[in-house]
């Protein structure tokens, strides 16, 4: 089971780290929307302060949109899927080392740059910490809730716009407690950290399981 | 004496979209032995081979023999060939899945792929990449293959070396579900079942 997960996993890691597609295009993409906050507001420096935690919050949900897509297309179109089924390679592995890779390549760079982001932004330096702190735990939640989306929309013919209006609502909250965490920091209030949590905490539990009943109907 | 059964269907059928593609479909795969399904295309034949490997909801019987080793080789119209993938990763992350630990080396001299093995994926042509789905079916330790289509669109060279391999792997006791719409002359091949599928 563990040479499985590790073989998938650096199989994964290679795909993500050489195909363009995957990984450098969402970062690519968090920059590049980052960068319209500070020239569509001209010199308004306060207005970009007030909206600097929000607009890095709806950049990375955009981000992370956007290479939902990829996540099972490719395994899906070539029949590895279908293979690994055949196989009996147990699902979960598959799912698990998708989860890791579509956050370690999509999430977790949006976290280490984030702090940079709020100062460039003209955020304050207070909100570093508790902004850091809601990505981490909020990003794998926008990973976690992108898989089974992204599984059901497989066969698809329009999937890139289906997957943007189903998968939209079910970040509303995230995204809401995750602005809402970063405020309430400074002021010592960690309850919508401990909201976060506990959804991550159930999500992590209960939607991979959903994937693998998605991705195996999606085989039929 | 009669040779022991590697698979047994019993009137299996199945439904797709509350719609039924086949009705009552039984036989037995013999170690050392070929089923052939032939039909028309939209007949099912496909849909068979999904149901014996799991893929598809069905009703009626299949069983595998325990004294066998149960896992199934498939080959079907996805193979499983990541595009972007050298044929030499592809065979190296497989060989890993299947856990093979034998050399892959005289498979590839025998499809002659050797000089190609540093080439993506996607530049091969589509008889290379069937080629390429019978080496990765090579080393799956299975009894039962199942071949979906597995001549169609294939030089006379290739054929004959699928042939051959069909063969080869029948000789050594396994068995073969093939599906087709065109004849698989398998001449050295005694226990040749036929089903037609309407």
């Amino acid at each position: 089971m563990t040479r499985l997960f590790i073989l998938l996993l650096s199989r994964e890691v290679k795909g993500y780290l050489f195909n363009t597609n995957k990984s450098w295009f969402a970062l690519g993409f968090f920059l590049l929307c980052i960068l319209i906050f500070p020239l569509s507001l001209g010199g308004s420096e306060d207005l970009l302060k007030k909206i600097s935690i929000s607009s890095i919050w709806i950049c990375a949900l955009f981000a992370n949109l956007i290479s939902l897509e990829s996540l099972f297309k490719e395994d899906y179109k070539n029949g590895t899927l279908l293979q690994y089924h055949i196989n009996r390679i147990p699902f979960f592995i598959i799912v698990f080392t998708k989860f890791i890779c579509h956050w370690l390549f999509t999430g977790f760079p949006i976290i280490i740059l984030s702090p940079l982001f709020l100062i460039f932004l003209s955020g304050s330096y207070e909100n570093i910490l508790g902004l850091f702190y809601s990505l981490l735990i909020g990003t794998p939640l926008f990973s976690l809730i992108g898989m089974p989306i992204s599984a059901l929309t497989l066969g698809s013919a329009a999937r890139g716009p289906i997957l943007v209006f189903l998968t939209i609502p079910f970040f509303l909250p995230i995204i809401i407690f995750g602005v809402l965490s970063v405020n309430s920091f400074s002021s010592g209030s960690f309850s919508e950290y401990y909201l976060l949590c506990a959804i991550l905490s159930i999500g992590i539990i209960f939607l991979p399981y959903i994937t693998i009943k998605i991705l195996k109907e999606s085989l039929e | 004496m009669s040779k022991e059964y590697l698979l047994e269907v019993k009137n299996l059928s199945c439904e797709r979209n509350y719609k039924l593609i086949f009705d009552n479909v039984s036989f037995k795969l013999c170690s050392g032995g070929v089923v052939l399904i032939n039909g028309n295309n939209g007949s099912g034949k496909s849909s068979i081979l999904m149901c014996i490997s799991g893929i598809l909801e069905y009703k009626g019987l299949i069983k595998i023999n325990k004294k066998y080793n149960d896992k199934i080789g498939y080959v079907g119209h996805k193979n499983a060939l990541c595009e972007e993938d050298t044929i030499y990763e592809y065979l190296t992350f497989w060989k890993k899945i299947y856990n093979y630990k034998k050399d892959f080396n005289y498979v590839i001299n025998f499809f002659d792929l050797r000089k190609y093995l540093e080439i993506p994926i996607k530049f091969l042509s589509f008889g290379q990449k069937k080629k390429l789905s019978f080496l990765r079916l090579q080393m799956i330790k299975s009894q039962i293959w199942l071949l979906d289509e597995p001549i169609s669109g294939l030089d006379k060279r290739t054929r004959s070396l699928i042939i051959n391999l069909i063969t080869k792997h029948i000789e050594k006791g396994g068995g073969v579900i093939a599906t087709s719409h065109q004849i698989i002359n398998l001449r050295k091949v005694k226990n040749i079942m036929r089903v037609k599928i309407d």
